[in-house]
Order: C-alpha cells, then structure tokens, then sequence
C-alpha cells in the first residue's frame, strides 16, 4: 500500500439512488465519480429492485418454480445473496420476500410507512431452507424456487457499495469512501483511515445515544438495525429485518449493531446476523475475529474483537 | 408480453446512457454487454417455460451491441463466495482530534458538494492554507 500524497483533496457528495442516500468520497474527480455512480446504481436499481415492476428480479419472482433469464447484475447479486445464506446457515436469507409483503412491506419504504394500519397475514409456511433451491447461471440466469419471492434487502445495497467502490477504483485509480445508505466500502490503493460516524439513525436524528466516531482503513463496514425501516401492520411496529425460522421481525436483543468485514457484503452479513442470532451474537462474531459494535436494547453498548473503546 | 416491454426498455436505457457516460473509458471487451442479456430473453424464455425443472438453464448467448457501465471482471470480483464470508475487516480505530499538521506532514483538505458537481475546472484551484479535517463518512441504521 502506498502512503497519501503530501496534500490530498478528498472531494465528498451526497445524492439519492436506490431508496437511500449516497455519500461518495473521492481523492479523484468527483464529478466523473457521481456520474458513473449514478449510472452503476441506476443499473443495480434496475436489475434488483423488488419494487419496480420492470426490474429483472420482479420478473423472476413473477416466474418462481422457472428459469429466468436476467441481467448478469442480478445473477451476481443473487449469488451474493445465497452465498450469504449459505455463510450464515441460512439466517441472512433471501427468500423471504413472501414474507415482508405480507407484514406490510410491499413498496418503498416512504409509501409503506404513510399507511394506515394494515392486517398482516403471514403465509401459512415458512420455508427457511427455500434459499438452498436458488440457483443462478452468472451469464444471465436465476431459478426462484416454487412458492418463493427473493428479496435482496440484506445484501444488495452493502454489494452494490463493493460494486461500486471497486469501479470507481478500477476506472479511475482514485481512493474512494462509498456508503450506500450507511454500508460503507473503501477503495484505493492507499492506506488511508477514513473517518465515519456511527448513528442509529441518518444524521443521528432521534438518537439516545452520542454519534460515535471512528476511523477505517479499508475493506467495508455495515449497520443494521431495527429502529429503521419500521412500519405498522397489524397493529404492530414491524421492522425489516426478519428471522427466518419464524418469519417475523427478529426478536429485540439488538436494536443495532455496526460491524466491519473484508468487504461491505461481508460487514452486511456480519452485522445482519448478529441482529437475528440474539445473544448468540457476540460469540458467532468473535468466532469470525469480526470487529462490532452492539447496542442493545437498553441501549447499552458492547464492543467486540478490536473494536475501540469510546 | 411485459418481459418483451422490459427488454426493450432496458436496451434503450443502456444505448443511451452508453451514449451519455462516453463508454470509451471502459474495457474493450470486459464489459457487462459480452454476457447474454435481456436481448437473448424472450426466446429463451419460450424454451425454458417448458422446463421447469432447476436444471441447466438453457440461454441464448447474444453478445449486446453496447457496453454497460460495470466491467464483467468487476462483477465476478465482488460476487464470489469469499467476499461475503464474515471475516476481519480493516483497522480501525477511534478517531482522535487532529493536531495542527507538522511542516512537511500530509495534510488534507476537503471539499463538499450539496448540488451535483460540474466537472474540474482546467485550472485546480488554490489549496486551502489550512487543511480542514476529512468530514465524517456516515454509517447509519439501514
């Protein structure tokens, strides 16, 4: 790795893509940067939109129990999301679409959240093990298994932030900082340690705790919590993270927890499964040497692997 | 007849932002249009409609006559099993106020951009005599 130069311009913008905010870093030309951002993410919200009748995974859930021919963007994004599973023994699961448009989650979350109050009927099984019949042909193809509907929320936007990271790199040699809605990956080739501020909500409106501040020197960095992306359904908050041995939002044990990885897919799966697996969290990540930070639902906060102190 | 809908508004979309973004920056032949794509859909969905079965996918291989904005090898990079493996990360640490900067030490400054940027003026401007500090990337919730 090489060191920054003497003087370093480091240029920033925030923008709107798929249904959350963009803030882009970059040491390079940051015009240039959002523009290919902008085109990359238009490219992944058209092929792994769950929302968007013309996307190529509205499609394939459309035809589940068939083969259905997809933009290799989706075929990658859907082998991301299996592998996920497969990582996780099927905690971070994508076939749980059904489910989340039962409790309620069937649109953007901005129209999702303007309702009313709505039954929330859940399908009569919960096949948890659904995810083992994806398959996926990285030329363009993915098989949904009978009965299910893929929703690539818990991987799909931390993939993207890798996607793009490593375009932006690839293209352009430039150290980049992308953070897709809070899933954060850094490229380039220097060791830089970018600085990011840790809330539980976007600009820590509404936070009870102090907005935390640390700094990364690469790889990706994730956030999930369950005091986001709530609705009402059926006369009770619902939030989007699901447990898919019941189908149901996960328990409250942590209402938020931050992990760091590889990449921001690995961060995002880190950080996902902590939420579901309850107390077993903190083992399952010390386990992984994963660094976390958890705050549970007293807000009380635990710190795991090398993560610092506050 | 959605999917015949989707495919050609999918390769409008992908011939005019090639168009706009000057693909010529791009990789000749690494990019995401050598795959088959929504061009090669409708008939290969007439053919795998009777197989419902997870078997082999049958598509039709029709290299795109445009270029996407992601390069295969990018894709195939950020899409193996190892990527997603939970696994350390980078170092990290709590961030520390930054001390004025030394004579000679690196230093950076920052600019922010609220409205979408314009491209770099011919000329950089001047560098700020005092560097201000990296704002924050911000991790949230999500």
């Amino acid at each position: 790795m090489s060191s920054t130069s003497e003087t370093d311009v480091i240029a920033q913008h925030q923008f709107r893509a798929l249904g959350t905010y963009v803030h882009l870093c970059t040491t390079g030309d940051l015009a240039r940067a959002v523009e290919l951002a902008s085109d990359v993410l238009a490219a992944v919200d058209l092929a792994c939109s769950r929302f968007r009748a013309d996307s190529d995974l509205s499609r394939a859930n459309a035809r589940d129990g068939r083969w259905t021919p997809v933009d290799p963007l989706l075929a990658a994004a859907v082998t991301v999301a299996t592998e996920a599973a497969r990582q996780t023994d099927g905690l971070v699961n994508p076939c749980l679409g059904r489910h989340l448009v039962a409790l309620g989650y069937d649109a953007d979350l901005s129209i999702v959240q303007a309702r009313t109050d709505r039954p929330a009927v859940l399908p009569a099984s919960v096949r948890h093990d659904a995810w083992q019949e994806v398959c996926v042909d990285p030329a363009g193809a993915v098989f949904v298994p009978h009965g299910a509907q893929l929703d690539l929320g818990a991987t799909a936007k931390a993939w993207a932030a890798d996607l793009l990271a490593m375009t932006l790199t690839d293209t352009f040699g430039d150290d980049v900082l992308v953070s897709l809605g809070g899933d954060i990956r850094i490229g380039g080739a220097s060791s830089r340690a970018w600085p990011i501020v840790i809330t539980e909500h976007p600009d820590g409106i509404g936070d009870e705790l102090p907005a935390e501040v640390i700094t990364l020197d690469g790889g990706g960095l994730a956030t999930s919590s369950t005091m986001v992306r709530r609705w009402v359904a059926g006369s009770t908050v619902q939030h989007h993270l699901l447990d898919p041995r019941t189908g149901q939002p996960a328990q409250p044990y942590w209402r938020t927890v931050t992990a760091t990885g590889p990449t921001c897919a690995a961060a995002n799966v880190a950080s996902t499964a902590a939420i579901i697996l309850g107390a077993e969290a903190p083992k399952w990540l010390a386990e992984r040497g994963v660094d976390a930070r958890l705050i549970d639902i007293d807000g009380v906060i635990h710190r795991i692997g090398r993560w610092p102190a506050g | 007849m959605t999917q015949t809908l989707s495919t050609s508004k999918r390769d409008f979309y992908k011939v005019a932002t090639a168009g706009i973004t000057g693909v010529a920056a791009f990789g000749t032949l690494t990019a995401t249009g050598a795959f088959a794509g929504m061009a090669a859909g409708e008939h290969a969905a007439k053919l795998q409609a009777a197989t419902p079965a997870p078997t082999q996918p049958v598509v039709v291989a029709q290299p795109r006559p445009h270029r996407t904005e992601v390069h295969t090898r990018i894709v195939h990079a950020a899409s193996t099993g190892a990527v997603v493996a939970p696994a350390p990360g980078g170092a990290i640490r709590a961030n520390r106020p930054v001390a004025a900067p030394q004579q000679g030490a690196p230093s950076t400054r920052i600019t922010t951009s609220s409205a979408a940027p314009r491209s770099a003026p011919p000329v950089a401007p001047p560098v700020a005599s005092k560097p201000r500090t990296v704002a924050p990337a911000p991790t949230s919730g999500s």
